[in-house]
């Protein structure tokens, strides 16, 4: 006779009804009864002992107190800053803050000379520009853990603060290019999010096991590759206005 | 492009994460003292993950469940509590160093001094044997047997496939063996 796994074994527990053949295969083999009488009994002495200490109704109130002393302290005023330029995430901000005032210097003289709002061609343009530089940063943080040393426990906190920074930037990029309809751009953003969000919500210390499910994780779908292919083609338009600029003047 | 946040909407943020911070603590520490064996460390794994899902929180999709996302959370910063010590050589404490009374889980009201140095000697062991698991050992033991987790559920907790759960499982049960061996045959 066959006897089950030991693997499976190990995980039956009494709050889950184990699978009708493994019900049967209990029933009828005296030696994996025994096995599993083991395992039960190992999880009872650690369980009984394991008594959790009570913690009353107000406890959650307790936490928050402490939580909410640590949070940052809300702005002053609400100027509705776009969310990736959150004061907190000043290191992506420094870059954006110039596209953004490169477009409200643009819009100021739009409406002053003509009235009309910023063409689409201008809109596209910054947010290429922007996208750019954002895809450029992710693919830094990617490149920095793919080549992280192997020996030992290796500390990434400093790539997972920068991977929590690029996330809510990456969500809006990804619902501007879902909504303009640019698909392959939006699906790129959506893997780099995944991955994004892996590293922000992982472990800061990872084990050279943690450390190659990560880059299995990163190499398997190619996202670094996707991400500069697509830095290198928005890069590319991104220039198209100083060219034609030049050209202009040539002219 | 979208993404502008009113004061209100920061406001309101602001109270739904309170919500779920007061909603969710007990669940968390739980789950934090099962991971690391001690008050202190446990506390400080609550306040660590709810200053990480705060951090976190306009990242997190409305579509998941907030509280499979906080245990995550919480599971990881127990993982790092656990390889900080060990790192720093810093032996667990053991259960009867803490102010939890292991004759507590002993169902007779009025132990008799035997039957509260076996329970000591029992807690001493059982506390011994989990700290000699691996992070992942005993994340996968105490999510599956003392969280009744199911394996997929851990497999997306531990980012690891449904096969890997098992097998760490078993090597945590393994060594729970070997080292519980002497009171499983005496209870």
């Amino acid at each position: 006779m066959n006897h089950l796994d030991e693997r499976d074994l190990a995980c039956l527990t009494p709050k889950e009804e184990p699978a009708a053949p493994v019900r049967e295969h209990l029933r009828a083999c005296a030696v994996c009864r025994a096995r599993l009488d083991e395992i039960v009994k190992i999880v009872r002495i650690v369980s009984d002992v394991e008594s959790v200490p009570a913690r009353g109704d107000s406890y959650g109130g307790q936490v928050w107190s402490r939580v909410s002393r640590q949070l940052p302290a809300r702005r002053p005023f609400a100027f509705p800053w776009p969310t990736f330029l959150a004061p907190r995430r000043l290191a992506f901000a420094g870059v954006s803050l110039l596209v953004l005032a490169a477009t409200f210097l643009a819009g100021r003289f739009w409406r002053a000379e003509r009235s009309t709002p910023l063409s689409p061609a201008v809109k596209e343009r910054v947010l290429v520009v922007a996208l750019s530089d954002h895809l450029e940063h992710s693919a830094a943080v990617l490149i920095e853990l793919a080549n992280a040393p192997e020996n030992g426990t290796v500390d990434v906190s400093s790539e997972q603060a920068r991977a929590n920074d690029l996330v809510a930037a990456n969500r809006l990029y990804r619902q501007t290019a879902s909504q303009t309809g640019d698909r392959a751009v939006s699906a790129v953003l959506e893997e780099l999010e995944r991955v994004l969000l892996d590293v922000a919500h992982g472990p800061s210390q990872l084990t050279p096991a943690d450390l190659a499910a990560l880059r299995r994780r990163i190499e398997e779908k190619g996202v670094l590759f996707k991400v500069r292919v697509i830095g290198s083609n928005l890069r590319e338009r991104g220039e198209l206005p100083g060219r034609e600029a030049r050209e202009r003047k040539r002219t | 492009m979208g993404g502008m946040r009113s004061l209100e909407a920061e406001e309101a943020d602001a109270a739904s994460f309170r919500a779920l911070v007061e909603e969710h603590s007990r669940m968390v520490f739980r789950l934090a003292w099962r991971m690391t064996g001690n008050v202190e460390d446990a506390e400080d794994v609550v306040q660590e993950t709810f200053l990480k899902a705060h951090r976190g929180y306009e990242s997190f999709d409305a579509r998941a469940r907030f509280g499979t996302w906080i245990y995550r959370i919480a599971v990881n910063c127990s993982i790092d509590v656990l390889r900080r010590r060990r790192s720093h050589g810093v032996t667990p404490r053991r259960a009867d160093e803490e102010k939890i009374d292991p004759v507590e889980a002993i169902p007779s009201s009025e132990p008799v001094p035997e039957q509260r140095a076996f329970a000591g000697e029992i807690g001493r062991s059982v506390a011994s044997a989990l700290s000699r698991l691996s992070e992942r050992e005993r994340a996968a033991f105490v999510l599956r047997h003392l969280e009744g987790m199911p394996i997929e559920g851990i497999a997306d907790v531990l980012k690891i496939g449904p096969n890997a759960v098992k097998q760490t499982v078993f090597r945590a049960v393994q060594k729970l063996r070997r080292e519980l061996a002497p009171i499983g045959s005496v209870s």
